[in-house]
């Protein structure tokens, strides 16, 4: 004899109470946080707005000034200024990396006690 | 395929077929590589060698980001946290780009205007045949450089996706395929460095 199920007392879809995946329970509110935090964003806008000018500007404010016309010179300031703009963001993100696992730990040591 | 193949036979049997008759006709010296190659103005290819810098480092950078970027992308399905290290790559990537748009305003500085006893002279064929090659020269190692620097990022974001302490390890292979770019432009500057600027007498002579 086929049981039946006691639909009574079953729990919808809507009343679940436990969250699966990224898919919150009845009784809490979905995560609507960003995925990626405004200071990133900022950070990358901000250091891809200084990649572009600050090469380029300092081969115009240099190629007549300092190198008098040679524009050789000025170029090769450039990609190293460039390159200065590039390693700025490696240690802006090396930095951000350290202090995220830095706090990590902390939360870690304090779950211990 | 095949139309390759009818294309490629076709052009072949033209040329052939022409050449014969103006070799026969008696008018075969007019087959002169070094007179079509001259009979380019040097601004021809003075604008030719700026242009393939820029668009060529363009696309190499352009073609890193779209592997890097959907890499991002698909490796934040299963880490979805985005911070400053996983956009590196884009950074690196664009930095290839600014090498294409130094170089071209380095070149284009040399570009101005002489009358026509100037454009024939020897010294404009040397700017234009320098600026030439140099544009090639730098264009090609960004492109190079930029797919590099573009499957190194793509592997980057898969890697951290899997294991973020592989952060560090994965920046030093990726600085490695950066500085690609950078022989390309130093040996563009030295090119163009001996080219004077158009209509400028040498300063010896």
């Amino acid at each position: 004899m086929a049981t039946r199920r006691i639909v009574s007392t079953e729990k919808s879809l809507l009343e679940k109470d436990d969250s699966i995946g990224a898919s919150p329970a009845a009784h809490e509110k979905s995560s609507i946080a960003p995925a990626v935090p405004t200071d990133v964003i900022m950070k990358l806008l901000a250091f891809t707005l200084a990649m572009i000018v600050v090469p380029i500007g300092s081969y115009f404010a240099t190629v007549h000034t300092l190198f008098k016309g040679n524009s050789t010179y000025a170029g090769a300031l450039a990609a190293i200024m460039a390159n200065v703009v590039l390693i700025g963001y490696v240690i802006v993100a090396y930095t951000e990396d350290q202090s995220e696992q830095l706090d990590e730990k902390k939360k870690e040591t304090k779950k211990a006690r | 395929m095949g139309g390759y193949n009818y294309g490629l036979g076709s052009a072949t049997t033209a040329l052939l077929v022409i050449g014969a008759y103006m070799l026969f006709t008696g008018s075969g010296e007019s087959f002169n590589v070094g007179a079509f190659l001259e009979s380019i103005s040097p601004y021809g290819w003075a604008g030719l060698g700026i242009s393939l810098c820029i668009g060529l480092s363009v696309v190499g950078a352009a073609w890193g980001i779209l592997i890097t970027g959907s890499s991002i992308l698909g490796a934040g399905v299963k880490a979805p946290r985005i911070r400053t290290k996983n956009l590196i790559s884009i950074i690196f990537c664009e930095v290839v780009a600014i090498y294409g748009v130094i170089m071209a305003i380095v070149f284009s500085s040399k570009v101005g205007f002489v009358d026509a006893a100037g454009v024939a002279d020897a010294e404009a064929y040397y700017t234009g045949f320098a600026l030439f090659w140099a544009g090639i020269t730098v264009g090609g190692c960004n492109l190079v450089c930029g797919i590099a620097v573009g499957i190194n990022g793509s592997g980057a974001a898969l890697a951290d996706a899997a294991d973020a302490t592989l952060f560090v390890k994965i920046l030093v292979i990726e600085i490695f395929s950066s500085v690609l770019g950078l022989f390309g432009l130093i040996i563009g500057l030295l090119v163009s460095g001996k080219a004077n600027d158009f209509g400028k007498q040498m300063a010896g002579s």
